[in-house]
């Protein structure tokens, strides 16, 4: 915990500053304590009459099994016509009524105006005939990290808000949406005032997560020492649009970046989404991010802070190299969008064959009625060009390709015996269906005598509670790339010696290592991805293991939590395996990201409850450009087939096509 | 887990602002130091050690002396559940067989009595109370991290609100119903229960309570029972006297209640948990109608408590008596309104 160590120090620090300023005029630490005592009464006092109660009543009961507000809550009032500012948090039960009780005691509905989807927080509006008392509003600009802060709550019953104090931790957070503060932060003062020492509005206490965007996210951070609020000077720009109803959102430039190391790597970019504010601004795929509104950036994460607290509509410049030889540098103007079209990979029809590792890529098989099959590329050629860049391996050709979409034209370019043939074709959509056999894959032969432990093994993660176990083929060797199925059992009465017998004879013919997380208690749930993430990255930095070719999934709850793990690391995963499991409710899909690719297998029962659901969830993902494969099977047991594994593993075994 | 971390961290904190509060006093000799005030309090504070172990229940709590001769304050729990394994150890390692002189169920207090005098403690008589917003210190034996003579620990805090625990049925499954001090240091962990709260002068403000989490939001609280909402009991028990019995929760149940048939009241079907209650209908005739209660109104309010789902409407109904007044709060549109809706004779009687 890094935050509360950094936030004592400056305590200690502030608290010197102090007795260095009064030390002066030879004030004791008893009246110096009476003071600290009597600013913050007096700041409170300042805050409360626009730090109104919130009343949420009737809604739904439970959001997931997270932390939902039921009791009151806090609201800020903004502007002297009536318009109030809470945290989204307390509306996610979407209540049937919202009443507001003013500094005069009385209660009196409102109406729920507008949210900032960006920042997590909502506008209501009360009918009034005289003016509110509004905040006077601090310039976050004007922040030090270190000066005291205080969260006010209307929770509680009572004249006077609840108080905690603190100091300011930080100012720029949750890439720069937020200011953090070691006051403590939880439902009984999210949507409260986070005020100053002359009791002024420095922003909203809202939980936020720097990973997670819904509603209720960071939640799980309650008075821990780091709380969020958001800068109302940052909002305050966008309140008419608020009041007229307008719904503010992210802003969205459509460009997704090449690496991995967002602290390292150059906001270089892979692919610009077509009508993007990108591509309408002539920004190109290969360009360089080198500036934004005037900041330089240097690395990806700078960029991720500059876009961060932006709006949709918002206008900025942005400044790109662009060249290979000669870096020529293009200032453009990008108008920020709230949504982008979702990115299609484009698909050429080839599976590469896994024994070679530069000079081209030796086409292992060709998709029938592929793109490549209509050009005449036969298993056995060797792929040199893709337009007119030369290429070495298949990583290359997978970021050559990363710039068209399905319908777009390119020239290939290979070597057929002792023929170089060229051929310009149209790129087609992934496909949806497995293919009906494929010729076994070849593996390179090992680089190394070392040996590798193969068969069952425990997989220990330090600190975490969960059993893990590994079973790896004979064919695993240094230097032999192997798939990784990350296999989520049943939480109940899962032997792992059974893996071998269910998985041994599809993973030694598909070359996959089998890792299997357990949850930590009797059942799945979302506290358990965590440590799926951690058996992946431990089996990837342990085993060769070919990355395009790392798969989580599993039957019924196992699937729906396979999908849970890999939305948020697509880094980590390239297929979701899921039988009878519908995507979990209130998962948002995320966007397709170009350098992320996610194929999604799911199994579905015909006649299961669960059937339509699986269906929904399968055209979502779909619409959202997911290569989805549907897979429907008629049969009592949950249990799988051998036909269906070796389906399973089939598609496993295309993970890796161009 | 969060709140434990932080407590940690908050112990922390304060070892580092007492160290800053002893350089200011010792460059001003004379006046007294938050550090000198801790002193002070710290032997007045006691660790208790009794029944418990088993199932993550900590078998170790705190408490207050409340006499020269012994008595301790501390709070009613399991801890306590036999007095063959119930030690009390003071501030300088002495080690005591403690005996229960009695407890107050209401205010899940007890009153523990060991064999000495001569001891430093907090005078129950003293008025002293604390404002929103003021500092304050938490001593307790958090986590039982101090043994023998070690000094319990010292949390540094805020005073974030005085409130009462019942504003919703159902929040928080205590039987204590009265004020409380809502505090901004994490002393919602184990073995701080008993403990004490006081003002930065070292005046006690409040016993520590146990480990209490908001049902319905599931946010650990961390909170004090003020010293004036126990003193009387405590100073009865010391005196002596047996504390009056706890009342029975449904006791307050009336035998002939209000429903909303008889007020004349057809909601919306309730099919979904937590049904919102809407007018469906109104009787002709009926309490409802006479009240100027309209169809599609929303109910949420009985009284003054919520009561924004037919099931919570429903249970409302049953604490109120057939035979007195209910107060609606209802909305129609935009509109806030209060209805009083009350029985004929004969529609009671009936």
């Amino acid at each position: 915990m890094m935050a509360p160590t950094s936030g004592r120090l400056s305590r200690v620090m502030l608290l010197w500053a102090i007795t260095t300023t009064v030390g002066a005029q030879d004030v004791s630490p008893e009246q110096l304590v009476a003071q600290e005592d009597a600013a913050i009464r007096a700041a409170v006092a300042r805050a409360a009459p626009w730090t109104v109660r919130i009343e949420t009543l009737g809604g739904l009961e439970a959001v997931g099994k997270r932390l939902v507000t039921q009791g009151p809550t806090t609201g800020v009032t903004i502007s002297p016509d009536g318009f109030i500012i809470s945290s989204a948090f307390n509306f996610v039960q979407k209540p049937a009524s919202i009443l507001v009780t003013l500094s005069d005691g009385k209660r009196r509905p409102a109406k729920l105006v507008a949210r900032d989807h960006s920042r997590k927080l909502v506008l209501l509006k009360v009918e009034t005939d005289q003016a509110l008392p509004v905040p006077e509003i601090v310039d976050r600009e004007s922040l030090r990290v270190g000066q005291w802060a205080i969260g006010l709550g209307r929770t509680y019953r009572g004249a006077l808000p609840s108080v905690s104090a603190g100091i300011i931790s930080a100012k720029h957070r949750i890439w720069g949406r937020a200011v953090q503060t070691d006051v403590k932060v939880s439902p009984a003062n999210y949507g409260g005032p986070l005020i100053d020492l002359s009791g002024r509005l420095i922003g909203i206490l809202v939980p936020l997560s720097p990973r997670q965007q819904s509603e209720v996210a960071g939640a799980e951070w309650y008075d821990s020492g780091i709380g969020f609020a958001v800068p109302l000077s940052d909002v305050m720009p966008q309140l008419e649009k608020l009041k007229h109803g307008e719904d503010l959102h992210a802003g969205l430039l459509g460009i997704s970046l090449k690496g991995k190391n967002i602290y390292a790597d150059r906001a270089e970019i892979a692919a610009v989404a077509p009508k993007s504010p990108a591509a309408d601004a002539g920004i190109r795929a290969g360009d360089v991010i080198v500036a934004v509104d005037g900041a330089p950036i240097e690395r990806q994460a700078q960029l991720k802070h500059a876009l961060g607290p932006r709006y949709a509509g918002e206008t900025l410049e942005v400044v790109v190299e662009r060249g290979e030889k000669e870096k020529q540098r293009h200032a453009v103007k990008v108008t920020l969008a709230k949504e982008i079209l979702p990115y299609a990979h484009a698909f050429l029809g080839v599976l590469p064959d896994r024994t070679a590792s530069a000079g081209g890529v030796k086409i292992r098989w060709v998709y029938p009625d592929s793109p490549a099959a209509e050009a005449g590329m036969e298993a056995g050629d060797l792929l040199l060009k893709l337009g007119d860049q030369v290429i070495d391996n298949v990583e290359q050709a997978q970021s050559v390709l990363l710039p068209f979409e399905p319908g777009g034209r390119i020239k290939l370019v290979w070597r057929h015996g002792a023929q170089t043939v060229e051929k310009e074709v149209t790129l087609v959509d992934q496909p949806t269906a497995i293919p009906q056999s494929l010729p076994p894959a070849e593996l390179p032969s090992a680089s190394g005598d070392d040996e590798i432990e193969v068969g069952l093994q425990e997989l220990k993660i330090p600190e975490e509670p969960n059993d893990c176990h590994i079973w790896l083929p004979e064919s695993v060797k240094p230097g032999v790339p192997h798939g990784l199925l990350v296999w989520l059992p049943p939480a109940k009465d899962f032997d792992p010696g059974s893996l071998e017998q269910e998985w041994g004879k599809w993973c030694r013919q598909y070359h996959y290592i089998i890792v299997s997380p357990r949850p930590k208690d009797t059942r799945w749930s979302t506290t358990d991805v965590d440590f799926i993430h951690k058996t992946v990255s431990e089996a990837i930095s342990t085993y060769p293991i070919d990355e395009m070719r790392v798969v989580v999934g599993g039957l019924q709850t196992a699937g729906a939590v396979g999908f849970l793990s890999a939305f948020p690391r697509r880094d980590l995963f390239h297929g979701v395996l899921a039988v009878d499991a519908p995507v979990p409710p209130r998962t948002t899909i995320p966007a397709n990201e170009p350098t992320q690719r996610l194929s999604v297998l799911m199994v579905a029962t015909e006649g299961t409850r669960t059937m339509p659901l699986i269906q929904r969830a399968a055209d979502a993902l779909g619409a959202a450009k997911y290569p989805v494969v549907l897979l429907r099977r008629n049969q009592t047991s949950a249990k799988l087939s051998d036909e269906q594994k070796d389906q399973i593993m089939r598609w496993a075994d295309t993970l890796d096509r161009l | 887990m969060g709140t434990v971390r932080v407590t940690i961290g908050w112990a922390a904190t304060i070892v580092s602002v007492l160290v800053c509060f002893d350089a200011i006093g010792n460059a001003r000799a004379g006046s007294p130091t938050l550090s000198k005030i801790v002193r002070e309090v710290q032997p007045k504070v006691v660790k208790i050690y009794g029944s418990g172990g088993l199932r993550g229940l900590e078998a170790y709590q705190s408490g207050l002396l409340i006499s020269a001769d012994g008595h301790v304050l501390t709070v009613w729990s399991y801890v306590l559940d036999s007095e063959e394994f119930l030690y009390v150890v003071l501030d300088d390692g002495q080690r005591f067989r403690a005996s229960i002189v009695n407890h107050d169920p209401r205010l899940e207090i007890a009153i523990l009595k060991i064999d000495s005098h001569d001891l430093p403690y907090f005078d129950l008589k003293q008025e002293t109370a604390a404002e929103v917003g003021a500092g304050v210190l938490a001593f307790s034996n958090l986590f039982g991290v101090a043994t023998g003579s070690e000094s319990v620990s010292v949390l540094h805090g805020r005073v974030s609100a005085r409130t009462e625990l019942t504003a919703r049925r159902g929040a928080f499954e205590t039987v204590y119903k009265g004020p409380v001090y809502v505090v901004d240091a994490m002393t919602n962990n184990p073995g701080a229960a008993g403990g004490a709260l006081t003002d930065l002068q070292g005046n006690l403000v409040g016993l520590l309570g146990k480990e209490l989490r908001n049902a319905l939001t599931n946010v650990w609280l961390n909170y004090a029972i003020p010293v004036d909402q126990l003193r009387q009991s405590a100073l009865d028990i010391m005196a002596g006297k047996n504390p009056p019995r706890i009342q029975d929760e449904s006791a307050e149940k009336p035998t002939h209640p209000h429903t909303v048939q008889r007020l004349g009241i057809l909601l919306v079907p309730d099919l979904l948990s937590r049904t919102p209650p809407f007018v469906d209908q109104i009787v002709p005739g009926s309490a409802a109608q006479r009240a100027g209660l309209q169809v599609d109104d929303l109910i949420l309010f009985v009284e003054d408590r919520v009561a924004d789902s037919i099931e919570s409407l429903r249970e409302e109904l049953e604490y109120i008596d057939r035979i007195d007044p209910v107060r609606l709060t209802v909305q129609r549109g935009d509109e806030l309104l209060e209805l009083e809706l009350k029985l004929t004779p004969q529609e009671a009687d009936r």
